[in-house]
């Protein structure tokens, strides 16, 4: 079933007294989530994703704005009668029931013309223990299972009354690091094979990135940016987006536009010419979430005057302040390269290796950079430098105060 | 270059070595104020261990150990009483005090009214306390007031209690002359009903046994409210939430997840109201005082810590002792009865 956010916004009362201002978790969202997809919140912690999800589910009221499951309007509806399957952070199984007591759980609250008969209860949790792998553990305490186990108990429940919706809170915060490994390709699975339109939260970008069919990164309440894992990596909106996504992170330097060249330092690292309707779209890039759609929106404001090719920033001189970010797959090593940067120690991966680098320019006090294994032996120049080329779609370059996406001629 | 650093790192690894030497010169120091490590440290370590324990340890044994070993000492003694004990009186060992105690006629009576005691209180009190304690829990305004309020009468004096529940069943004047017929009566005649003799000369055992049942549950109530409470305030939220995604409804999450999720503290409250209400006493001294019951009724609500205690002032500690045991006997049973009971119903 299809979901729409539409300017949701959640506020919680200040507790600060004498300064009673609201605080806002979640602030006028609105995303759209495909019927049958599975979706990941990301975000770092306190970006108002928790809130999203409990709003979905109708544990928490929305203080504007609607959700609409299907056509149907839903903002007001009790949780009971909304038809979602939620799975704790902690899982939240009942202690004192066993597997199958948990599972039945939420069958046994069935009335009226829905109400199952015993052995048709027995049957769906039997399916769907089946579909999550627990078949031999139905008589077993919480207690007695493992992590993993709980967690596949958890989506059991959750699952048992064929919800239409179904919400995942952290589902694999409490496990270890390879289990959270089977158990991501676990949830894509059943997802799969249900088909029930999902939406998963999380603050683990590896995760979101694995297993979503789209992404939505927030920060402060606020959506930044929405789209498949891949388009959003390959195209951030803003600086956040980019520094969030990415293992190892991105490398991310202060830098300069001038006389069509990005320099980093002293070094004119390549060649860039703003956009021209980058002026124009630089306003609208929270709104309009997904990047691409940017040039269209210029397009559409033909008033451009000639001036826009000098950008405002600091037009005098000709100097734009902006910050770069480069990707750690986007060097190629070239002693003849433009871009230069002291090596101080290298990393072997196996497949790749890692260049621990240090650049003057760097925002962080180390610049990684990934490539071949077979470059390992690379020795530095006479100023134990390493120089490189940059793989042009891989080097984003941001306004420096609004931290937006500056986008250049290709 | 190369250089700088290299004098950088023989820096911090001369003030590293310089911070350790000071540290070993203070070890040195302590070391030699400290008295030597002997071979018999261990046992030098226990012994500190016993004389700190040894108050308690003293006043467990003068007051609990050796009355312990004694009551069963008394009542094996035939016919044991404080009178001929002092007189150099020798007794026989036997079950004769037992036998005593058992074949007393009043006793039946008072195992009687102890046994209903507990059997009427201890379910109605503990179903009242986790009504109260669930009501105070849904509330956020005013919690704390009314958590006060309902802890007021822990505080208070039992006997002070018993004065005012009797004073509240009292009828004061007789015949023609009726001063009050006392505040519930009262009430009752309000809504049309006739006024009860609950504790007045004449009043029957079970108008009597109300009041007394009445007093016992209201002054059980605050212990158990602040247990069940605290209980209640430990269950994680997040299990009505997920009881209310699916759709459970309120009387059955109660039920199912409320009253297993708090089970040991119900089981614990059980436990120890039925032994306190096997131990009943001052709740009917305070309200009929030390005749144990209505004026010309005598011990018609006396229980078996009050047979205990006649005994012990007619100096027969050896029938005191003998009764004593007998109420251990059936505390042990009832509790391992409880304890069986919520080993099958007590979860986790």
């Amino acid at each position: 079933m299809k979901i729409v956010l539409e300017n949701l916004t959640k506020e919680f009362p200040s507790r600060n007294k004498k300064n009673p201002v609201p605080v806002v978790a979640v602030n006028h969202v609105n995303i759209e989530i495909p019927d049958g997809k599975l979706i990941g919140l990301l975000g770092p912690s306190g970006c108002g994703k928790s809130t999203t999800l409990y709003m979905l589910c109708g544990l928490q009221r929305p203080t504007e704005g609607k959700i609409y499951f299907g056509d149907k309007d839903v903002t007001t509806l009790e949780p009971q009668h909304r038809g979602v399957g939620l799975v704790f952070q902690n899982y939240a199984l009942y202690p004192h029931l066993t597997v199958k007591q948990n599972i039945l759980f939420p069958l046994q609250n069935f009335k009226g013309a829905a109400k199952l008969s015993k052995q048709e209860m027995l049957d769906r949790a039997e399916h769907v223990a089946s579909l999550v792998q627990i078949s031999e553990l139905m008589d077993r305490k919480p207690s007695e299972l493992s992590g993993g186990q709980q967690q596949r108990v958890a989506i059991a429940r959750a699952l048992v009354k064929q919800p239409r919706v179904l919400l995942l809170d952290e589902p694999l915060s409490n496990l270890d690091a390879r289990l959270r490994l089977q158990t991501r390709e676990e949830i894509r699975r059943i997802q799969r094979e249900t088909g029930v339109t999902t939406v998963f939260v999380t603050h683990d970008q590896e995760e979101a990135m694995s297993i979503s069919d789209m992404i939505v990164v927030m920060k402060l309440g606020v959506v930044q940016q929405i789209g498949a894992p891949q388009d959003v990596y390959d195209d951030p909106a803003n600086l956040f987006v980019a520094k969030f996504l990415g293992t190892p992170p991105i490398n991310v330097f202060d830098g300069e536009l001038r006389d069509g060249h990005l320099y980093i330092g002293d070094e004119a690292v390549m060649p860039a010419v703003v956009r021209e309707e980058e002026e124009q779209a630089s306003e609208d890039t929270l709104e309009s979430a997904d990047a691409s759609e940017q040039p269209e929106a210029a397009a559409e404001a033909p008033e451009q005057p000639q001036a826009a090719e000098q950008p405002e920033a600091a037009a005098e001189d000709g100097v734009r302040k902006v910050v770069v970010g480069i990707r750690p797959e986007g060097f190629i090593l070239n002693p003849q390269g433009k871009f230069g940067c002291t090596l101080r120690s290298v990393e072997i991966m196996g497949r790749d290796c890692s260049f621990v680098l240090t650049n003057e320019a760097s925002q962080k006090d180390i610049v990684r950079a990934i490539v071949d294994a077979a470059n390992r032996n690379m020795a530095p120049d006479e100023e134990g430098k390493i120089h490189f080329d940059l793989k042009p779609n891989k080097v984003f370059i941001f306004d420096a105060n609004t931290e937006k996406r500056i986008y250049i001629e290709e | 270059m190369a250089a700088d650093f290299k004098q950088k790192i023989s820096g911090l690894f001369k003030r590293g070595s310089q911070a350790d030497g000071d540290i070993m010169v203070a070890d040195r120091k302590a070391l030699r104020r400290a008295p030597k490590i002997k071979d018999n440290d261990l046992l030098s370590n226990q012994r500190h261990g016993w004389l700190y324990l040894a108050p308690a340890l003293f006043l467990l044994l003068v007051f609990s150990f050796y009355p312990l070993i004694n009551t069963f000492r008394l009542a094996l003694l035939n016919g044991y009483n404080a009178m001929g004990a002092v007189g150099g009186e020798k007794f026989s060992v036997g079950i004769e005090n037992f036998k005593v105690v058992v074949q007393n006629v009043d006793f039946k009576q008072y195992l009687k009214n102890t046994m209903l005691l507990c059997v009427i209180t201890v379910p109605i009190s503990t179903a009242l306390a986790l009504l109260i304690a669930v009501l105070l829990n849904s509330i956020k305004a005013l919690q704390k007031l009314f958590q006060t309020i309902f802890f007021l009468p822990y505080v208070t004096n039992s006997i002070a209690i018993g004065m005012v529940f009797n004073a509240m069943f009292n009828r004061v004047g007789t015949g023609d002359l009726i001063v009050t017929q006392g505040i519930i009566n009262n009430i009752i005649m309000l809504f049309g009903g006739d006024p009860v003799n609950w504790v007045n000369t004449g009043s029957t055992w079970g108008a009597n046994m109300f009041v007394v049942c009445a007093y016992i549950v209201w002054n059980a109530l605050p212990f158990k409210i602040m247990v069940l409470l605290g209980g209640l305030q430990n269950v994680n939220k997040q299990y009505y939430d997920a009881a209310q995604i699916d759709g459970t409804s309120k009387l059955r999450t109660f039920f199912r997840i409320t009253v297993p999720l708090i089970s040991p503290m119900l089981a614990y409250v059980i436990i120890t109201s039925f032994i306190g209400g096997f131990k009943e006493y001052s709740s009917v001294v305070g309200i009929f005082g030390e005749k144990m019951g209505p004026p010309a009724s005598d011990g018609q609500m006396n229980t078996i810590v009050g047979y205990v205690y006649s005994a012990v002032y007619k100096a027969n500690y050896g029938t005191a002792s003998a009764a004593s045991l007998i109420l251990f006997a059936i505390i042990l049973v009832v509790t391992a009865i409880n304890g069986y009971v919520s080993k099958k119903r007590v979860h986790y």
